[in-house]
């Protein structure tokens, strides 16, 4: 599957909507933009992918699209940690000849619908596990990341200043993103420090924002891609990981819950099959539901050893001149929480080169979905 | 009047944990075959398959995590508390309650702490106090 597929439209609606849109509509809008970036027609469209947990409905999207034949439809489990696998699914469909070209989308009502944030029960299907959280009080997905970065902060040090770090960088990218919802509005520590607690250590500030947008992008075979509008991306790996007595979040019951093991799992296919290593990506996104588990991620990945992502994040690495520019539009903590399908069309704009916060000269861009549920992720190449 | 407090949604594979602990009584999911413990409960078990048993254990362990949860929480429950995930001493698996008995921010990884028992119509639910 290596290289042999490639992005080659990406799309997105507002991300500071405010009125509640149908998922349907939001999607459309989405891939027509994506359509249009790629010099295509919607009727070129003979696929699609998205996560199981996506409420659009492709046979409404087909319908609203004016799609009369679809091929190949399909969709990945756990959420935000399915998104890049969604993108996968799409590469191996089209290398195998089952689509010719793939809509890979993602809408989500986050702010006016589905908050992630709010303290609702999780979805039903989950309660096998959470049968045992809830009734203690422990039911957002904010809740559960503070119980993992309390024990990451017990047994390696981290402090809150490492987790602000986080947030400050996101949202120090998203001030120059006029995409992003905190576009011009910076962060500063003291602003951080009075975020309200949401879940002691999390404040506000470590915490996505919840946004109603869609995300689109478009794949096809490397051979069609060199004909279209835009510089192929090529779709360089992609993996899934599911570790040890895995749950949507929690997996208290593994030997330590500061390893994202889907992570460490999915990053071990993941450089197998690209055959490069963490040293060669020149720009990351790492998925930022709660600052906590970027720091988390990037030793999963390999980016940085096991306990030392807060010292090297404090130091500057994501930022502009660090070793690792991550989350270059703002990530979910400053652009918009859509399941990192957003950071997905980020990593194709870096390779491209047109992000508004673009690196200089990448050659390979990395993209990871959600850790701490199954997970997956993805390298991008010029 | 503060709104009813979740309870689990029960199944086959955990009732039994459910309702010893509307007794009193924890139990924790144990395979006679190789001596070791589950939990959450599965509805197998390498080593013993579908023959597993309920094992009654001492509710005793040491916080391993927490958060202090504040708004935004299930409207039941009185912020700021302590949810905590606890290493139990005997069973070796983690359980996860609330810690109260003291201030919430005086809860610390690592201390010593014992299981007590809401009862809440056919079930109990877990939360521990300092031991």
């Amino acid at each position: 599957m290596r290289d042999s597929a490639a992005v080659i439209g990406i799309g997105h609606t507002n991300f500071r909507n405010n009125v509640l849109r149908t998922e349907v509509r939001m999607t459309v809008e989405a891939t027509l933009v994506a359509c249009d970036d790629a010099g295509i027609q919607p009727s070129h469209i003979d696929g699609m992918c998205t996560v199981s947990t996506d409420v659009t409905g492709e046979n409404n999207l087909a319908t609203a699209l004016g799609l009369h034949s679809l091929r190949f439809f399909a969709e990945v489990p756990f959420g935000g940690g399915g998104t890049c696998a969604a993108v996968g699914l799409a590469a191996m469909a089209v290398a195998s000849g089952r689509a010719d070209t793939v809509l890979c989308y993602r809408a989500l009502n986050g702010r006016t619908r589905q908050r992630l944030g709010g303290a609702q029960l999780p979805d039903p299907r989950f309660t096998k596990d959470f049968q045992f959280y809830i009734p203690a009080g422990l039911s957002t997905p904010a809740q559960i990341a503070a119980v993992i970065a309390r024990r990451h902060m017990y047994q390696y040090g981290t402090t809150q200043r490492q987790l602000a770090a986080v947030a400050l960088n996101s949202r120090g990218y998203a001030v120059t993103n006029p995409a992003a919802r905190f576009f011009n509005i910076p962060l500063t520590l003291e602003d951080y420090a009075q975020g309200r607690m949401v879940a002691d250590p999390l404040r506000l500030y470590d915490c996505c924002v919840d946004s109603d947008a869609s995300v689109a992008l478009l794949v096809t075979s490397a051979e069609r891609a060199r004909d279209c509008k835009q510089r192929p991306v090529y779709i360089m790996a992609v993996a899934q990981g599911m570790g040890s007595r895995t749950e949507m979040m929690p997996s208290f019951s593994r030997a330590d819950i500061t390893c994202c093991e889907e992570a460490r799992e999915c990053a071990t296919a993941l450089w197998r099959m690209a055959g490069i290593g963490p040293g060669d990506v020149d720009v990351a996104q790492i998925y930022d539901h709660f600052t906590p588990m970027v720091l988390i991620a990037l030793e999963e990945y390999g980016f940085v050893a096991k306990g030392g992502s807060g010292p090297w994040v404090e130091s500057g690495a994501l930022g502009r001149d660090g070793a690792l520019p991550t989350n270059t539009s703002g990530g979910q903590l400053g652009e918009a929480y859509v399941n990192g399908m957003n950071q997905i069309i980020e990593a194709v704009r870096q390779v491209r080169g047109t992000s508004v916060n673009q690196v200089p000269d990448v050659e390979i861009s990395f993209a990871s979905g959600g850790s701490g549920v199954p997970t997956s992720a993805l390298l991008f190449r010029r | 009047m503060r709104t009813e407090r979740p309870i689990p949604q029960i199944d086959p594979d955990t009732e039994g944990f459910w309702h010893a602990a509307r007794e009193g009584r924890l139990v924790i999911q144990h395979c006679p075959a190789t001596d070791s413990y589950q939990h959450p409960p599965q509805p197998f078990m390498p080593g013993c398959g579908f023959n597993w048993e309920w094992k009654e254990v001492p509710g005793t362990g040491a916080v391993y995590s927490f958060t202090i949860v504040h708004p935004p929480a299930h409207p039941a429950f009185e912020t700021p508390y302590a949810a905590a995930v606890v290493d139990l001493d005997e069973a070796r698996v983690r359980l996860v309650g609330q810690v109260r008995g003291l201030a919430p921010d005086a809860v610390e990884i690592g201390m010593r702490v014992k299981v007590q028992f809401d009862v809440v119509g056919e079930i109990g639910i877990p939360y521990f106090v300092p031991l």
